[in-house]
């Protein structure tokens, strides 16, 4: 039996390395997770922490110092209201989920940035050290490593320029699951080999390796030749193919669609979210399981919340309500859950036209899936201090997207200490949302 | 604390069960595998005295076969009770006592039967049941104390209990004293929420556990009822396990039933294989049931089975021959006494070795493994004209003598020692440090020093890492910095004993305890990072690094200790530690003396990995009782030879090179394809990422330029200082960040990434077509073709092209270029074709592969 089921398996991932995991356990978890394989997420990383009061949880009854100097305004559902700040959101709140009573401790921005995109807590002030654990990102790719797809499983879209590693990766995974980099300025350039590398000419040196590499295969029963020849394969189909190129290239969308999500301005920093959502959409189309979008900018101290705010919040508006409404329209709903958030929300009370860290609330968007839409789960308290009904934890939300992913987010993989680490140390999928 | 006789028998256990599994197991363990016709059964244990309501009995019934082996035959056997009113017998062989009497089991199985004495006494007594000895152990095997349930930190949906049962008094709290009083209902012992719940009565998130026909259901109800006792101080206590047998020669797809018996504090021992827990170390070769019936694959290995019951561990070893043809099964002559013990090893599997590698092979491979060096084209035509019998020892002695050795080597080390500029706790910066860290390394080791005085100057080292006066292994108290991090790397980095789960529970797979951990980080309780105690709480935002001091007091405690914890040695004696003195210079005592039963193993076991891609045990840092070595006489003798050469490195590395086993060739043969782990064959593995990069810039001969970063202006990849260096090619083929002290951060995995990057990554295309790249020279130069063909299978494979690739590649060089090549005037497609056939070469498998 066992012999049966493993042995191909062995050969197909042995040489991948099972980070720990006991093939049985990780055959156990894949089997598990193939019933969800063509689901994906798109992460909108919110970073610096944005305001919960000027985006889902306005408090338009609270003292003025607490409420901020914009409004609140209705939405699609009934009795639910965003701020005057996201009006596109507002009118297809019926298609999207906010979490208002999320909470957690963490006030610096290196821990929490590593907290919420792990869902383990790291020591505090690690702004330049490392992400000890694996990003959800990662840990999507290790799970689906053998589900051979054109595109890579992990992917990133930065919020300025080369992606450094700002939401994490692979940590004792591996570096072979840290994602792919890439952004809509650049496109297809990312599978771009250099000119002179013409396609006979590619061809040719395919040709020509096929019959160089005469080295038996059968010398390795761990199975990285194998693994080998089937990645060459598909680098070659993503630097000769279409699919890839084409995943990457925007300028393939109507003028209208890319107008839709937003083009570039300054508020976002001249790379546009709009442009970087549209990209993830093309990405999750082609078969990426799990693509981050940096929308950074949200640390709104000082003036920020009267001064940087509104022109930032329109961007972030029209390019999320296009991507919602965008994956409505092209049957994606089901399949694709959006997850906006940042590492923490911002005081209830104003300092200067400004709000400074708050993990103690802060909102969530989540939309898509099967997961049920047009609701707020949880309250906060009147002046927006801490959950009122239905306190949550970050690793809540994090569950939920797991259990959107089909992967059991119980199961272990094991450090390089041998410690058993599961995927989350506590968490559960969200009731309400079920 | 334990009193000291019983650790000091535990370390006894350790020492014997690291170095051999059992002794007498061993001893008595036939040749063969039982086969044929049965002489003569026997059974375990020889008679039954069952005493009380809740004994019972594992039978293990062992059939002797006319071939001189045995074979386990438990599960096959029937078995038939004199009186069946006594008692009765499951199918598996376990003895459930029902009234008081005596009477005699038989069992029967291949012709041949044996007769079991038994006696019930007390089955109408109710034994006052304890808590922990006999409630949490169900717990346990059914999974409700796991990490990923109850026993988690914040417990599932209310309820909390210890990880794995650790802490009795805790889940008694929790059953007794929390929930409202709905957990357990002593008048109505079935509508208790505990029994509801696990057996799925009313919902559970954990789904249904236990069945109400069950044993562990009936003493659950049982205990309830007689009012939740916790039991009395004076109850006795578990003192060890036994498993039985320890050992055993298995055939592929076979059983074998264990039992496990478990010894108290009062002299007395029972039964527990029913509570115990089993979990194979390698599926691909023993699987093990929740009864304890293991079960062998068809490959042929050393399967082991880790048995646990509460904290304490045992291992059953199976190790399963194949059948191979007497004729087959030819064993070379041993070059040493590696190979003594390998081929010993191999012979008792039915596992014959692969043919001796080529010359070519040898070359190649000992190069990249002794100095992460490609062969230039002139060695390897030297090396293959060279008719001296010995000269694959001459090159050892030689690869040895090269600067490149200790550079390769620092790189391991570096590794190892988390040579870094980033700490873990985030001070950046630091290249002077790791400088510094790095040039002492490679110093050590071009100099050999003993790798016993290697350690004492790390784990001693104070002062500053630059000056007159420097001792740069500070650099290793600056990456670490908290005595936790130092007892993590301490004990995996020089003992082979990853210990970290011991920080806050007692070791699920081990005997160490929070004592034990904390014992340990008492030595390191009065180190002084800058002028603070090494806390970990407030890093001095030292960019470069700071000095290390000792103060005259310091002091750690464990998460739930109450006083200090004193420094001990894993395994010895509280230490009483002058001010005067370093408590780290008593650790070093420890650690080197030749009687520590870690201290060499762990080194030659790290080394042997790094040779063949596997330690003896594996992971090469993870020795302990239950992850026991595939060849325990090999790992035994291996650490001797260390230890009497006085730890001398090149001396252990010339012993594993000279020997035949490293010379063994990749290629399998009939019945050796599947091993992967008794060393019958090499195990290629992909080339290390700075290895890798450097062979890629030696084949191309355009040089890597390591500004941007790099500290100590290294001209090739394996002579890089630290982590701090920007490479996509280094990033995708696996150079670890240096964040864990384990070489397994090092990813040998191949992946996607890669792939795109040898494909058409401007990194490697830049070198290909370069002015001065070795592609532009063979286009210009003017020998034969068969010439430059000649010489870059020598640069790339160390070995000349056969007939057949000489053909295929003279065909292609004479190709005209690509329709689609540019037309423009400067286009240079003149070298292209060597820029092909070079970038084939170094696609391929038997380049990018050491093999």
């Amino acid at each position: 039996m066992l012999e049966s089921t493993s042995r191909r398996n062995v050969l197909k991932f042995g040489a991948l390395g099972l980070g720990g995991l006991t093939l049985p356990d990780l055959l156990r978890l894949r089997a598990a997770e193939k019933a969800a394989a063509d689901t994906a997420v798109i992460l909108l990383w919110m970073d610096g922490g944005p305001t919960q009061f000027e985006t889902y949880d306005p408090k338009p009854d609270a003292p003025e110092e607490y409420r901020g100097p914009n409004k609140a305004i209705k939405t699609k559902v009934n009795a639910v209201h965003f701020c005057e700040l996201f009006p596109k959101q507002a009118a297809l709140a019926d298609k999207l989920a906010v979490i208002r009573s999320c909470a957690h401790k963490e006030s610096g921005h290196g821990s929490a940035v590593k907290n919420l995109n792990t869902g383990y807590p790291h020591p505090p002030n690690t702004n330049e050290g490392t992400f000890l654990y694996p990003a959800v990102g990662a840990t999507v790719a290790k799970v689906r490593e053998t589900a051979r797809r054109k595109l890579p499983h992990y992917v990133c879209v930065p919020t300025v320029g080369v992606f450094k590693g700002e939401t994490g990766g692979g940590a004792y995974l591996g570096t072979a699951y840290e994602p792919f980099g890439v952004n809509p300025v650049d496109g297809p350039k990312a599978v771009q080999v250099p000119g002179e590398l013409t396609a006979e000419r590619l061809l040719n040196r395919k040709v020509l390796l096929s019959s160089v590499d005469t080295l038996r295969r059968d010398v390795d029963a761990s199975g990285a030749l194998e693994g080998m020849d089937t990645f060459t394969r598909q680098a070659f189909e993503m630097v000769t193919g279409k699919a890839a190129r084409e995943a990457l290239d925007l300028s393939l969308e109507p003028a209208r669609t890319r107008e839709a999500y937003g083009t570039g301005t300054a508020a976002d920093r001249g790379h546009s979210w709009g442009q970087s959502l549209l990209l993830a959409r093309r990405l999750v189309e082609a078969g990426v399981s799990f693509v981050t979008v940096g929308c950074g900018g949200w640390d709104d101290h000082g003036d920020g919340i009267t001064k940087n705010l509104p022109r930032r919040a329109a961007a972030f508006d029209s390019a999320v309500s296009a991507l919602i409404a965008d994956l409505h329209e092209r049957g994606l709903n089901k399949k694709v859950v959006v997850l906006a958030w940042g590492e923490f929300g911002r005081t209830p009370r104003i300092n200067k036209g400004g709000r400074d860290h708050w993990p103690g609330s802060m909102s969530v968007l989540l939309a898509g899936g099967d997961f049920k839409m047009g609701q707020v789960v949880g309250s906060t308290t009147e002046k927006g201090e801490k959950p009122k009904e239905r306190p949550l934890h970050p690793n809540d939300v994090l569950a939920t997207v797991y259990k959107h992913l089909g992967i059991d987010h119980t199961k272990a993989f094991t450090n390089p200490a041998g410690r058993p680490v599961p995927i989350l140390p506590h968490g559960e999928p969200i009731a309400e949302l079920l | 604390m334990q009193p000291t006789g019983v650790r000091c028998t535990r370390i006894a256990a350790l020492v014997l069960a690291i170095g051999f599994a059992s002794g007498t197991a061993r001893a008595a363990a036939p040749e063969v595998v039982g086969r044929g016709d049965v002489r003569a059964l026997s059974v375990f244990p020889e008679r039954l005295a069952l005493r009380g309501s809740e004994r019972v009995q594992q039978l293990v019934v062992t059939a002797h076969h006319t071939n001189g082996g045995v074979s386990d035959t438990t599960a096959r056997a029937t078995f038939r009770v004199a009186d069946p009113a006594v008692a009765r017998v499951e199918a598996n062989g376990l003895v459930i006592p029902l009234k008081n009497g005596s009477t005699e089991i038989t069992a029967q199985a291949g012709g041949q039967q044996v007769t079991v004495a038994v006696a019930v006494e007390g089955v109408e007594r109710e034994e006052p049941i304890n808590f922990a000895n006999e409630i949490v152990p169900i717990f346990t095997k059914l999974g409700c104390n796991a990490g990923a349930c109850h026993g988690k930190t914040s417990g599932q949906n209310g309820l909390r209990l210890s990880l794995l049962g650790f802490e009795p008094q805790v889940d008694y709290d929790a059953l007794t004293r929390e929930g409202r009083g709905r957990r357990l209902f002593p008048a109505a012992p079935q509508s208790s929420l505990l029994l509801q719940k696990s057996t799925g009565a009313v919902p559970h998130g954990g789904g249904k556990r236990l069945r109400t026909d069950s044993r562990d259901y009936q003493l659950l109800v049982r205990w309830v009822r007689a009012g939740a006792p916790f039991g009395r101080d004076s109850d006795p206590t578990v003192t060890g396990i036994a498993v039985i047998p320890a050992h055993r020669l298995v055939a592929p797809r076979a059983g074998q039933q264990v039992a496990v018996t478990a010894h108290y504090s009062d002299g007395s021992q029972r039964d527990v294989t029913a509570r115990a827990e089993f979990s194979s170390n390698d599926e691909e070769l023993v699987r093990v049931s929740g009864t304890g019936l293991v079960e062998t694959n068809d490959r042929p290995g050393e399967g082991s089975v880790m048995v646990r019951f509460l904290g304490h561990v045992g291992v059953f070893r199976a190790t399963i021959p194949q059948d191979v043809p007497a004729a087959k099964m030819v064993l070379p002559e041993p070059n040493d006494f590696i190979d003594t013990h390998v081929f010993a090893k191999l012979k008792q599997l039915g596992l014959p070795p692969s043919a001796l590698c080529s010359d070519g092979e040898f070359l190649r491979r000992a190069s990249l493994d002794i100095i992460g060096t490609l062969p230039s084209v002139a060695e390897a035509e030297k090396f293959l004209a060279d008719k001296n019998p010995k000269k694959r020892e001459k090159l050892i002695d030689e690869l040895l003598e090269r600067p490149a050795y200790a550079s390769y080597f620092a790189l391991k080390w570096g590794d190892i020692l988390r040579n870094r500029q980033k700490g873990i706790v985030g001070v950046g910066g630091g290249a002077a440090r790791t400088t510094a860290l790095h040039g002492w390394i490679r110093e050590s080791l071009a100099k050999n020093k003993p790798y016993d005085q290697f350690v004492r100057e790390i784990l001693t080292a104070k002062g500053e890492f630059t000056g007159a006066r420097a001792q740069p292994p500070v650099g290793w108290y600056n990456v670490l910095r908290t005595p936790e991090a130092l007892v993590d790397d301490t004990a995996q980095v020089f003992l082979g004993t990853r210990i970290q789960c011991a920080q806050c529970h007692h070791h699920p797979y081990e005997q160490w305890s929070q004592d034990d951990y904390w014992g340990l980080a008492a030595f390191y309780a009065r180190v002084q990072l800058g002028n603070a105690p090494a806390t970990g709480k407030a890093p001095p935002a030292n960019r470069n690094g700071l000095p290390v001091a000792l103060a005259r007091q310091g002091h750690v405690t464990s998460p739930q200790g109450k006083q200090y914890a004193k420094p001990r040695p894993l395994g010895g004696a509280e230490l009483d530690v002058p001010a005067d003195d370093d408590p780290r210079q008593l650790l070093v005592d420890w650690m080197v003396s030749p009687k520590n039963p870690f201290f060499a193993r762990a080194l030659v076991n790290r080394y042997w990995a790094h040779f063949f891609g596997r330690g003896i045990t594996e992971m090469a840092d993870d020795l302990r009782v239950t992850n026991p070595p595939s060849n325990p006489e090999l790992l035994d003798a291996l650490a001797k030879e260390f230890v009497e050469h006085k730890y001398d490195l090149k001396h252990l590395i010339r012993a594993i090179c000279r020997s035949r086993t490293y010379q063994l060739s990749s290629d399998p043969n009939e019945y050796n394809a599947k091993d992967r782990q008794n060393f019958a064959r090499f195990y290629p593995r992909r080339l290390p990422a700075e290895v890798l990069l450097d062979a890629i810039d030696h084949a191309t001969g355009v040089p890597t330029k390591f500004g941007n970063g790099a500290a100590g202006n290294p001209t090739r990849a394996i002579e890089l200082v630290d982590e701090a260096v920007k490479s996509p090619l280094l990033a995708a083929f696996g150079k670890p960040d240096r964040a864990s002290a384990c070489e397994c951060e090092r990813s040998g995995g191949v992946t996607l990434t890669q792939s795109l990057l040898l494909i058409g990554s401007p990194e490697l295309h830049n070198k290909l077509k370069d002015r001065a790249s070795r592609a532009a020279k063979l286009a210009a130069d003017t020998r034969p073709v068969a010439e430059k063909v000649n010489e870059l299978y020598l640069l790339v494979y160390s070995r000349p092209p056969t007939a057949e690739e000489l053909n295929l590649a003279t065909g292609f060089l004479a190709k005209p270029p690509p329709a689609d090549a540019p037309k423009q005037p400067g286009a240079n497609t003149k070298q292209w074709p060597y820029e092909d056939l070079l970038w084939a070469l170094l696609n391929s498998k038997e380049f990018l592969f050491n093999h």
